[in-house]
């Protein structure tokens, strides 16, 4: 098992799936910066006042961290960052189920209009997966070298 | 499984100062502390008019065209009904989908995430014309965001009905409900 989970092809096809949906994920969002903002606010669990700064700066880490990831650069803390990313959407999307909240998810910025809902968990479970491949196996094939 | 955490926290500094920068100059670039812009409630008196001593000029159109309102309004579950009775344009901001599924009856659909889309169904409404705008209710913000939209468009009453959609259909008013699915 842990010979097929650290074959270099199968690491780098887990890095550039997981890279490239964050790439498109932070795309869409820095596109409409006041429609993410609205669709954050609406989860309400952040202040106020803190809302456009995160609507501001998330959409770029989603982006940098994808784009590093499909190169291969730094892919273990990549791969990190962008996993604690996933479990905090997890952990957000559950409370705001429970709390029976019916809203745009804002996964993909406002342009797709999905709903929360389980099958989003489920979506971010699997990329969780992807992420914890790459954090304890590294980048696989064809990575960038200027990781030591 | 190595993992340089000075790494991971340049890398998110960096991003941040990244989106920092690209938001102060992008043309879309939004303030990094919202202002809370609160609607001014309507009031009563424009919607329940006496009959002044000055002819047949009711002082709902003496309020008219003093103030001429510019800025969006709010306006409670009554005072959405009493317009509504005087066939006033209502403008539902949710989604298509939650539109088809259930809306106030007579009520015209433009999704405030895709204005853009939806834009030419304004152009039979005249600008000088009252709406209202509405979405689900306090879990929303949708009807605001239009609102504001509308009066950037150029009208000049616009009617926030914020309570929504949910009040409306708890108070038993007029809805038309698809039963399809």
């Amino acid at each position: 098992m842990k010979k097929i989970l650290s074959n270099k092809y199968f690491l780098l096809l887990s890095r550039v799936i997981l890279g490239f949906i964050f790439l498109y994920a932070g795309m869409e969002k820095i596109g409409d910066a006041e429609g993410f903002a609205r669709t954050v606010n609406n989860y309400k669990l952040l202040p106020f006042f803190t809302i456009n700064v995160f609507a501001i700066v998330l959409p770029w880490i989603e982006l940098v961290c994808g784009l590093l990831l499909i190169l291969g650069i730094k892919s273990k803390e990549n791969a990190l960052i962008l996993t604690l990313l996933l479990s905090l959407f997890v952990a957000v999307i559950a409370v705001s189920l429970l709390r029976g909240l019916n809203i745009d998810c804002g996964c993909f910025g406002t342009a797709s209009g999905t709903k929360i809902g389980a099958e989003k968990l489920l979506e971010n479970a699997l990329l969780i997966m992807l992420g914890l491949h790459a954090i304890y196996f590294g980048g696989g094939e064809l990575v960038l070298s200027i990781e030591k | 499984m190595e993992i340089d955490l000075k790494t991971v926290f340049l890398i998110i500094f960096i991003s941040s100062l990244m989106g920092l920068t690209y938001n102060y100059f992008s043309p879309s670039g939004i303030p990094i502390f919202p202002e809370k812009k609160t609607l001014k409630q309507a009031s009563d008196s424009l919607f329940y008019p006496s009959i002044t001593n000055s002819g047949n000029i009711s002082s709902e159109e003496i309020i008219e065209k003093e103030n001429a309102q510019t800025e969006p309004l709010s306006i409670n579950l009554k005072q959405a009904y009493e317009l509504y009775k005087r066939d006033i344009l209502f403008i539902d901001a949710r989604e298509p989908e939650d539109y088809k599924i259930g809306h106030i009856k007579n009520a015209i659909n433009i999704p405030a995430d895709h204005f853009d889309y939806y834009e030419f169904k304004l152009n039979k409404i005249d600008k000088d014309q009252p709406v209202v705008t509405y979405c689900a209710g306090s879990d929303c913000d949708l009807s605001i965001v239009l609102g504001n939209i509308l009066s950037e468009t150029g009208y000049k009453k616009i009617f926030v009905f914020f309570d929504g959609w949910d009040k409306w259909i708890d108070a038993k008013y007029p809805v038309e409900i698809n039963d399809e699915k």
